[in-house]
């Protein structure tokens, strides 16, 4: 939640290092449609996407991927791990960090 | 030091075990429950120094059920794949006979106490919880807490965890705390296996001698 709200912040300092339009509302409107995981990023911000942590399955053969940490959880409880899972606006729950990812690259390039 | 011997399980099933027996005088008798690395070499050098101190010793081989003879020294992700599948097929049924012939076996030595790490760290409380004949229990770094905090051990019990155990979050541990005032709860500056030396990223040797201080004092107390 904090690196959403980083991430919704930085979005106002691009909008105050530049001179293109002085309605940060659009502006930032246009930031989101240049950027789905962005676009998300806000939602979460502004309540309308949920942030949960969550059990989610964890493939044999993707065992050896696993940290220690997660190697461990996993084992002791019916093979999976707690991750932290966006709620999007048609009820799917995907991974939040590669979303959060995604819209911070956004963002360092923009 | 010690030995490789076959334990019989109330079911028939015969297992391999590691026994260590002390030169001198036995004070008591040690069950010792393996990480998910089988009866490797750390394992078979911590039932050796138990037998040092006076404990005769018996680690059980407790994925014998699943795979036969499994134990390994690779520490290394390598691994996770295969003993994922080895917990998958696991029995939390049958696994409480293997860790009863053990206990017999280690009786030997006297009153039995029962220790273990990690994957065996768990099954201390979860015995513990049990009986079994036990005198007392000392664990280390159980891993999945909630899964047996409401479990109420039965014998002097007590437990020891890293408190930068990215596995076992601290507040788990502090859960189990509050849950069981009548437990020692013990936590120490390490991460998640503190106590294996021969896996030096994790070994903590000043947590590692205190705690192992802790249970032999344990021990002494309630064993002999």
């Amino acid at each position: 939640m904090l690196v959403c709200g980083l991430c919704d912040a930085y979005a106002d300092r691009l909008f105050g290092d530049q001179d293109a339009t002085d309605d940060i509302l659009a502006f930032r409107e246009g930031l989101a449609a240049r950027s789905v995981a962005l676009a998300q990023v806000f939602g979460v911000v502004r309540g309308e996407l949920k942030l949960v942590t969550e059990a989610v399955d964890v493939p044999l053969a993707e065992y050896g991927q696993l940290s220690v940490a997660d190697f461990m959880v996993s084992l002791y409880n019916g093979h999976t791990v707690q991750r932290v899972r966006m709620v999007l606006a048609d009820g799917a729950h995907v991974l939040a960090h590669p979303v959060v990812g995604e819209a911070i690259g956004f963002l360092s390039a923009a | 030091m010690g030995e490789r011997i076959k334990l019989t399980a109330s079911d028939g099933f015969s297992l391999n075990a590691y026994r260590a027996v002390p030169e001198g005088k036995v004070r008591g008798g040690v069950v010792l429950i393996q990480e998910v690395w089988g009866l490797n070499h750390w394992i078979r050098d911590v039932a050796d120094r138990f037998a040092r101190h006076g404990y005769l010793t018996v680690a059980p081989a407790m994925f014998d059920r699943v795979e036969y003879g499994y134990e390994s020294d690779d520490y290394t992700p390598a691994q996770f794949q295969v003993i994922g599948e080895l917990m998958k097929k696991f029995s939390h049924e049958t696994a409480p006979l293997d860790i009863d012939a053990a206990i017999k076996a280690a009786a030997e030595g006297g009153k039995v106490g029962i220790t273990g790490y990690c994957f065996g760290g768990r099954q201390t409380w979860v015995t513990a919880a049990r009986g079994a004949g036990l005198s007392a229990a000392s664990g280390y770094y159980g891993g999945g807490v909630p899964n047996y905090i409401d479990l109420e051990p039965q014998v002097p019990t007590e437990m020891h965890f890293g408190d930068k155990d990215t596995g076992i979050p601290l507040e788990q541990v502090e859960a189990l705390k509050a849950k069981h005032p009548t437990a020692d709860i013990y936590t120490y500056d390490g991460v998640h296996g503190f106590c294996n030396s021969d896996r030096p990223e994790n070994f903590n040797e000043a947590a590692c001698k205190k705690a192992s201080a802790r249970t032999l004092e344990f021990f002494h107390k309630h064993l002999g």
